[in-house]
């Protein structure tokens, strides 16, 4: 039995779809990631998850009970928003405390579970803050321990890292992924980084137009897009591509490579600078082909903009009307 | 469960919904009826007729010209001081709350302080006036007179709505318009009549509705600073309720009002929608 | 950002003061000073000639402050406490509903509200006779709800929409049903726009003219005392009543400053 189950679901508002037909399957203690651009339906679709939206069709199975009808508060799940969304009016442990209350639990199990939770958490010193009054960092904090302090069926998260400032975020994203295998628990957790995607993810759904594009892990994603948006989308640079006959075959399909698929060096296909990047200690120049194809490769040595280079493929894929065809 | 929730949504609105249709069109259906029957007959225009040998037609005159000269003078001031308020100065925080006073103030309390104000004799608007060197004046001696003491006195109470409801609107325009058409070289009046008037289109007619709505049935001020002459469509109302045995005539002068504030009401929205 | 010379602004400033407070000078002197420097000259002075407290001393003792005095309040707190009881639920389901619904229950009762008090007060009150209401403090309090209902929603949406959505989203993800996020999570979160609604509400209605003269003459609230007691000419008597329905308004219009937003006395329109 999965952990999740979607079936089906389409979502509109008005004339406008947001989701369309999806359908998916997380398995018990996965750590699912909908990755995809902001405006693709990913907040939508966990809130259909949490129940907060209701979908126009379809079903969300939760451990083998459709709970399609069931407001959020009966679906035992728990939720960490891009808000973090604490109470302004309470403490840290009221905050903590608030889901245990709302499930009426014994005084003394309430207190021995946030005592587990701020330890957990390393926020036995904020218990009696006020939530308006701490970091971000902190706040994080406390929204997953509020979100842990129970035992939900599952963990829905709306990118939770996306406002804590870069070195936080780093560093929260490594204590996600621990807290996630310490309670082996599921979380399907939604954003738009990629980063976050590569470094938590077991598997990856990359959400386009209302449906998932591919669902995988990411390297799969990375290193063979099933269509031609994911490539351009999934990795940290947009895939690149060319008309066929670059390689000899028809013009009506497309090839694309990665920037690491090449060999810089004649004789192979000439291109034009057009700026320098430099990441880490490797080099990648964006070019032009033929004035009008842009591409993105890695680079050998140094380069000048608006020098003449060449390179050739080693290894890309064949697209035919934005979907893969074959792999060479 | 959501599907139930819908309904509990409603079920929220419903007796506020309900409450306000019922006290408030049941009523004015109502009024509407009445002013066409008469003891002795039903559906008759004869308290209308009979309206007009009571100066009806001054009442709607009189009506008219106290709206239009009480909204005139209250946005040119709440317009100066709306433009005061968007600037930071000392002193604004205690300015603000002062000048909200009114508002707060109740009309017959205005109306008690600006009776004492344009009387005639003990009126502290001769001893000002004497102060100066100025003869005292009769306030109420002529008919231009008493409508300039009430639109006086119903802009002092009513600015202060008008300049909030035009703030707010102001704090709608965004900084960079006025930063963009000063670069262009428009000077601080120029600004004003191409930013933030166009700008305020919408507010602008949100209070007049709400203000000139409230105008036409002004009614503690006149009554208390001018009795019944001259007459205004809300004091001829009262006046037949309160005082004479026919009260259907109070019911036909009150439908005049209704239809004029209808017609106002469709008028403004039409010109705001057809801009 | 016009650019308003300084001395402008001050000038203005001064001006505006000036007008503003000078009717509520006038109040004072003549509530506090002797009535010769006042209502018994012919030029009263300016400024306070002089220090009395007979002027509120022969109001409370020979025209009937309490009563009138009792009747307001009781009056306004009704009101207040019916604004807030219906309305509370009022604006947090507006804020729910679908935008097209919610405009058009807003224009309803906007314009509900718009009818004039006058039309609406005359046939109210042969209804109310019918039903032993009229001249009953109940009665009254219910006309008078008309004039602050719409106004006390459009206050309390306003509260309720500065509300992130997600508070409320993350009570019903914690397990908290609609009824028990709404008053355990979303009212306290609202608490000081709840109280500015009830004070608002319970102000309007202490000032109010209209309902309560055609409704009440003969137990005559504050306003409608003073006004009777002008009526006589008993200039005196009715500055003591205007005293006591002006102070508590000051420091509720101080008090309710932050809350009196053009955004909310445009109701729904704005949008």
């Amino acid at each position: 039995m999965s952990k999740l189950e979607l079936i089906g679901l389409t979502k509109t508002y008005g004339q406008k779809i947001v989701i369309e037909d999806l359908s998916l399957k997380v398995e018990n203690g996965e750590f699912f990631v909908i990755l995809g651009p902001s405006g693709e339906g990913k907040s939508t679709l966990l809130k259909i998850v949490a129940g907060i939206e209701k979908p126009t069709r379809g079903s969300v199975i939760i451990d083998g009970k459709d709970v399609t009808e069931l407001p959020p508060d009966k679906r035992n799940i728990a939720m960490v928003f891009q808000s973090f969304a604490l109470y302004p009016n309470m403490t840290v442990k009221q905050n903590i405390e608030f889901p245990l209350k709302m499930r009426h639990l014994s005084k003394q199990a309430i207190e021995a579970k946030v005592k587990e939770a701020l330890r957990l958490f390393e926020i036995e010193d904020l218990a009696s803050s006020s939530v308006t009054k701490i970091s971000g960092g902190q706040k994080q904090r406390v929204a997953l321990a509020r979100a842990t302090v129970r035992d939900p069926s599952l963990f829905l998260l709306d990118e939770p890292l996306s406002n804590l400032d870069a070195r936080t975020r780093f560093a929260a994203r490594g204590e996600l992924k621990r807290i996630q295998q310490t309670l082996e628990q599921t979380f399907v957790y939604v954003t738009h980084d990629q980063k976050e995607a590569a470094s938590l993810a077991n598997r990856v759904g990359v959400l386009h137009k209302g449906k998932f594009e591919q669902v995988g892990t990411f390297d799969e994603l990375a290193q063979t897009p099933i269509t031609k948006w994911v490539g351009e989308f999934v990795g940290e640079f947009p895939m690149s591509f060319l008309p066929g006959s670059f390689v000899g075959l028809d013009n009506n399909v497309e090839i694309g490579f990665n920037p690491y698929w090449v060999t810089e060096g004649d004789p192979g296909i000439e291109c034009l600078v057009e700026s320098v990047e430099a990441i880490g200690n490797d080099l990648y120049l964006f070019c032009s082909v033929n004035k009008g194809d842009k591409v993105i490769i890695k680079a050998r040595a140094k380069a000048q903009v608006g020098e003449k280079t060449s390179f050739r493929l080693d290894r890309y894929l064949v697209f035919k009307d934005g979907v893969l065809i074959s792999k060479i | 469960m959501k599907w139930q929730e819908k309904y509990t949504t409603f079920l929220f609105i419903l007796p506020a919904l309900a409450y306000m249709v019922y006290f408030s069109f049941f009523p004015t259906i109502n009024a509407v009826y009445q002013s066409f029957q008469t003891p002795v007959s039903h559906f008759v225009p004869s308290n209308y007729e009979g309206l007009m040998g009571f100066g009806l037609p001054f009442a709607i005159f009189n009506t008219v010209v106290i709206s239009v000269g009480a909204l005139a003078l209250q946005f040119a001031l709440a317009f100066i001081v709306a433009l005061v308020l968007r600037r930071e100065f000392k002193g604004k925080g205690i300015f603000s709350t002062v000048f909200l006073l009114p508002f707060g103030i109740a009309t017959v309390v205005a109306a008690f302080s600006f009776t004492n104000i344009f009387a005639t004799t003990g009126g502290y608007a001769n001893s000002f006036l004497k102060v100066i060197g100025l003869h005292p004046i009769n306030w109420f001696s002529n008919w231009w007179l008493d409508i300039f003491t009430v639109v006086v006195s119903d802009s002092w109470k009513n600015t202060p709505i008008v300049t909030l409801i035009l703030l707010a609107g102001m704090g709608t325009i965004p900084d960079d318009l006025y930063q963009a058409a000063s670069v262009d070289g428009a000077n601080a009046v120029k600004r004003f009549f191409h930013i933030t008037l166009p700008n305020l289109r919408n507010y602008v007619a949100i209070a007049l509705i709400i203000r000139g709505l409230s105008e036409f049935n002004i009614f503690a001020l006149p009554l208390i600073l001018l009795g019944y002459r001259p007459v205004l469509l809300t004091t001829l109302t009262y006046e037949f309720y309160s005082t004479t045995a026919s009260v259907y005539y109070s019911y036909a002068s009150a439908t005049v009002l209704l239809a004029f504030i209808l017609v106002f009401f469709v008028v403004v929205m039409k010109l705001r929608s057809g801009q | 950002m016009m650019t308003l010379n300084r001395y402008i602004i001050y000038l203005v400033v001064s001006f505006a003061l000036l007008m503003v407070i000078f009717p509520i000078y006038v109040l004072f002197l003549i509530a506090f000073t002797p009535a010769k420097y006042t209502v018994d000259s012919v030029f009263p002075l300016l400024y306070p000639g002089g220090f009395t407290l007979a002027n509120l001393i022969v109001a409370v003792k020979s025209f009937g402050l309490i009563g009138p005095t009792i009747r307001s309040v009781e009056t306004a707190t009704l009101v207040g406490s019916i604004a807030v009881a219906i309305g509370l639920p009022a604006a947090y389901g507006l804020n729910r509903l679908p935008r097209k619904t919610a405009n058009t229950v807003t224009a309803t009762l906007f314009l509900a509200n718009m009818l004039p008090a006058i039309v609406i007060a005359i046939p109210i009150s042969a209804e109310f006779i019918s039903f032993h209401l009229y001249g009953s403090v109940i009665g009254l309090a219910l006309a008078q709800e008309l004039v602050v209902l719409p106004l006390t929603i459009f206050l309390l949406q306003g509260a309720f929409s500065s509300i992130p959505r997600d508070i409320e989203y993350q009570a019903r993800v914690d397990g908290a049903g609609l009824l028990r996020t709404i008053f355990t999570v979303l009212a306290p979160l609202a608490k000081a726009g709840v109280a500015a609604a009830f004070l608002l509400s319970w102000m309007i209605s202490w000032d109010e003219f209209t309902f309560a003269v055609i409704l009440n003459p003969a137990n005559p609230t504050l306003p409608i005392i003073i006004y009777i007691n002008l009526f006589r000419g008993n200039i005196l008597a009715s500055s003591a009543f205007a005293l006591i329905l002006t102070v508590p308004v000051i420091v509720l219009t101080a008090f309710l400053q932050r809350y009196l937003k053009g955004e909310y006395l445009t109701g729904g329109l704005s949008g």
